[in-house]
């Protein structure tokens, strides 16, 4: 009802292909949408830009027919969709391309397209009229790929555009692009930002969503920021700059806390302290070759670079999780032998905080206070015996220092992903490490935990560890490094230590 | 501050108390059980409490009792050791074989450390050969088993040695040597379970064997030394069916995992690992003891008991899953 309201009181100058209305989606107690409007007209494409979390894949998530809204209305070319019901989604025009590709790489190109739903005449599959509309769908895309090619032999680019076939195929009037371009690379990126202005001429409304801010600037016509749940606010492309972008993404009190934490934490100026870890001729067999690293104490370096690109493989091995890993690594400048199994690179201060907090960080069953003791049970232990009362002073004392908000006895599997988080960089700061590696340590927590964490990394280092950051959030890693090494397929190909040199653009640019 | 957190903690937990029974319920429901049981026996079976009739039930329940012990230790890591039973009759026939033959320490000795060495076999296949546990020890407690029938040529061994059947069938006092014997086993597995930092290592495993390995435990011994804990246990129970029978045959043991399985499962052991405590087993085996001692005293038939007990565990497995999913969420 109050959506067919709002509609009525727009001034109606173009025709809308999606008018989103109070739309609200609650997950028990958390609002993952909170009373959101978007009108969305038909043929431009529309940029949907926010932090993980903000609020895009539920929104997304709805559009698809993926999940059913709490409350509010989407209208689709005027008229209301079939919640939580995907080929209601579908049969209104909606299709949607997930960062994720669904290719079966057995079959061509061809029956990758018509997965599902084969063209038929009389109840018979039809190869001439597939073929026939194949061919519209590669000339609409303005891309030449061979119908009977096995799809398991094409490139990503060319799956990414079977899977827009797919899309399209139903007469789609609103193509939904979630990350097209993670897994690209550079020339495929543009041809595939040309199909999208292609798809646009065509007539194709489009949702694009990326984190890739130049892209968006590139590609859209406007532009939607989300954060926590709520819209800021809808604007032309002409009123964008990546710094507003930026601004009103994160918030004007967290952009302004992020540039506080890049300015107090980067001092090139101070000499770095002693060195603390040497590793060279690093090589992981099919992942990474060769690479070099030196951590001095005090220092965070940052690890660039794209998913792929072995940037955790290599910490993997700096951590003896890599069997077949080879390499030679100094510790205080003394020779050591190379790590191939987890404990021993504990004994020599190496802790790593894996990237999966869940599977591979933590024992979800557990409290917070076992979980902290486990890593370093020789000093709770007297006779073999666990010491209840040490370990729960041990577990006390880190939790309050790493901002824990709920008690040690908490299960693991009731906190919030950011106080997980911070049990976890409990846990292995319990080993009094040299050297600390976190991956990804701010993947899906709320952005004011993240800038929380980011201080903790910076005090720590600050105290004398040497500490190495991998985060797909690259504006992070700037943030807090002071040298970043970047990897591109396996090898190291740049190391920025100049204030000046480290920014998201020399990171990217080093990596193709 | 540490007393005041304290206090705060015990009243959220006292209210916790008072709000949720239900979730007590769920937690606790095996207790309520056993004591809906024993009621129940009390009622059926006038002579059920005395105390003779008690003596009797931990005399019968000792041989899985203690068995039960070194399967939780397994089933807490997630793992499950089916070849107790082919361990268990092989140190049976072992003992016998040789009791009369050399010092009853050396003879003790000797079956233990076969015990032990069957369960490290198992751990071995486990850990460092990849075998998916159930598979690995159904096939090496049939393997035992063989040896033990080729070894005896499937022919009971007899023994002569009065001082053999101590164990088995002597008593202290008015209680006989096994019930100590299992209240032994059942004090120190807990103890090791609940207080000790290997016992904590091996729920962490149970948990997440990943984050536990990432974490420098040493998660291939660990979960060995659980199998050898089984195969130790299962020794224990050989040699005290030998010495209370005065006799080791080789074909004692083919169905009795299954009855060491349902002591852990009744109790509430997930069969998923990381949750599970001895009391639980405790309390599953004397279940088990209680219903088949009611119903021998009752003279049911022992196929009705076969068909009961397993309606028993699929109903604990069940309330156990229903409980689960309840308290998670």
């Amino acid at each position: 009802m109050s959506g067919g309201a709002v509609a009525e009181a727009a001034p109606v100058k173009k025709e809308m292909a999606i008018e989103i209305s109070e739309l609200i989606k609650s997950y028990g107690g958390f609002r993952a949408l909170n009373g959101v409007n978007i009108d969305i007209q038909r043929g431009e494409i529309h940029s949907l830009v926010g932090q993980n979390g903000a609020g895009k894949s539920t929104l997304l998530g709805i559009l698809s027919g993926r999940t059913a809204p709490s409350e509010g209305s989407v209208r689709i070319f005027g008229s209301e969709l079939h919640y939580g019901d995907p080929r209601s989604s579908r049969k209104l025009g909606v299709a949607t391309i997930y960062q994720e590709l669904t290719i079966a790489p057995n079959l061509s190109a061809l029956e990758n397209v018509f997965l599902g739903q084969l063209l038929s005449v009389k109840g018979f599959i039809s190869r001439k009229r597939m073929t026939k509309r194949y061919m519209e769908l590669c000339a609409l895309m303005g891309v030449n790929i061979s119908p009977l090619q096995r799809a398991g032999n094409m490139s990503i680019a060319d799956q990414q555009m079977l899977e827009i076939m797919r899309g399209l195929q139903l007469d789609a009037g609103i193509l939904i692009l979630d990350e097209p371009t993670a897994s690209l690379a550079p020339p495929e990126r543009k041809s595939l930002l040309k199909t999208i202005k292609t798809l646009q001429a065509g007539g194709i409304t489009i949702i694009y969503v990326s984190h890739h801010l130049d892209e968006v600037l590139e590609l859209s016509d406007s532009v939607t920021i989300l954060r926590n749940g709520e819209k800021i606010v809808t604007q032309p492309r002409a009123y964008w700059t990546k710094d507003k972008l930026v601004s009103s993404m994160l918030g004007a009190e967290v952009a302004e806390e992020i540039v506080r934490v890049t300015q107090e934490t980067r001092h090139e100026d101070a000499a770095p302290g002693p060195e603390l870890l040497r590793a060279t001729g690093v090589t992981v067999p099919g992942a990474i070759e060769d690479i070099a690293i030196t951590l001095h104490a005090g220092e965070i370096v940052g690890i660039g670079g794209l998913v792929g690109s072995g940037r955790t493989t290599l910490v993997r091995a700096l951590a003896g999780l890599e069997p077949k890993s080879t390499g030679s690594l100094w510790i205080e400048g003394k020779q050591v032998k190379w790590p191939r199994e987890p404990g021993y690179p504990m004994s020599l201060g190496i802790a790593l905080a894996p990237e999966d907090r869940k599977h591979q960080g933590l024992v979800l069953g557990m409290s917070c206070e076992d979980n902290i003791n486990m890593v370093n049970f020789s000093q709770v232990k007297k006779l073999g015996f666990y010491r209840k009362a040490k370990a729960g002073h041990i577990a006390d004392g880190l939790s309050k220092r790493f901002g824990l908000t709920r008690p040690i006895h908490t299960l693991c599997r009731n906190l919030s992903g950011g106080n997980q988080q911070k049990v976890l960089l409990a846990k292995v700061c319990n080993l009094r490490p040299k050297v600390l590696i976190v991956d990804e340590p701010t993947r899906g927590i709320d952005i004011g935990v993240k800038v929380e964490v980011l201080k903790i990394l910076r005090q720590l280092a600050n105290e004398g560890m040497a500490i190495v950051i991998i985060s797909s959030e690259l504006e992070e890693v700037i943030a807090v490094s002071n040298r970043v090494l970047v990897l591109s397929k396996g090898r190291l190909v740049k190391e920025l230590s100049q204030r000046s040199e480290i920014s998201v653009d020399h990171i990217l640019q080093a990596t193709f | 501050m540490s007393t005041l957190g304290n206090q705060l903690n015990l009243n959220t937990e006292r209210q916790g108390l008072f709000k949720n029974m239900n979730s007590l319920m769920l937690r606790y429901g095996v207790v309520v059980a056993f004591i809906v049981v024993v009621g129940l026996s009390a009622i059926l079976y006038p002579g059920f409490l005395r105390p003779a009739n008690l003596l009797n039930i931990f005399s019968q329940l000792a041989i899985v009792g203690i068995m039960s012990i070194g399967m939780t230790f397994v089933m807490i890591t997630g793992g499950l050791d089916m070849s107790v039973g082919g361990i268990y009759a092989l140190c049976a026939t072992l003992i016998a074989s040789y009791a009369d033959s050399m010092p009853l320490p050396v003879a003790f000795a000797i079956t233990l450390v076969v015990g032990l060495a069957a369960g490290l076999i198992n751990g071995m296949l486990v850990t460092r050969l990849r075998v998916p546990p159930f598979v690995a020890t159904l096939g090496t407690g049939s393997v035992f088993t063989g040896i033990a029938l080729i070894y005896s040529n499937a022919q009971p061994f007899f023994v002569q040695k009065e001082s053999f059947q101590w164990m088995g069938s002597g008593e202290l006092g008015a209680i006989p040597v096994a019930v100590f014997l299992l209240f032994l086993v059942y004090v120190v597995g807990a103890i090791v379970l609940a207080f000790t930092t290997y016992g904590r290592s091996l729920y962490a495993l149970g948990g997440n064997k990943e984050a536990s390995r990432l974490s420098g435990l040493r998660v291939n011994w660990l979960i060995s030394s659980t199998y050898g804990l089984s195969g130790l246990c299962a020794a224990v129970s050989g040699i005290l069916i030998a010495s209370r029978l005065g006799q080791g045959q080789a074909n004692i043991g083919e169905t009795i995992a299954l009855d060491v399985i349902a002591a852990v499962v009744i109790g509430g052991t997930s069969l998923s690992g990381g949750e599970g405590a001895i009391w639980r087993t405790i309390v599953g085996g004397c279940i088990l003891a209680v219903l088949s001692n009611v119903f021998d005293s009752l003279s049911l038939s022992p196929y009705w008991q076969s068909v009961f007990k397993g309606c028993i565990i699929i109903g604990a497995v069940m309330f156990d899953y229903y409980a689960r999913t309840k308290t998670q969420t």
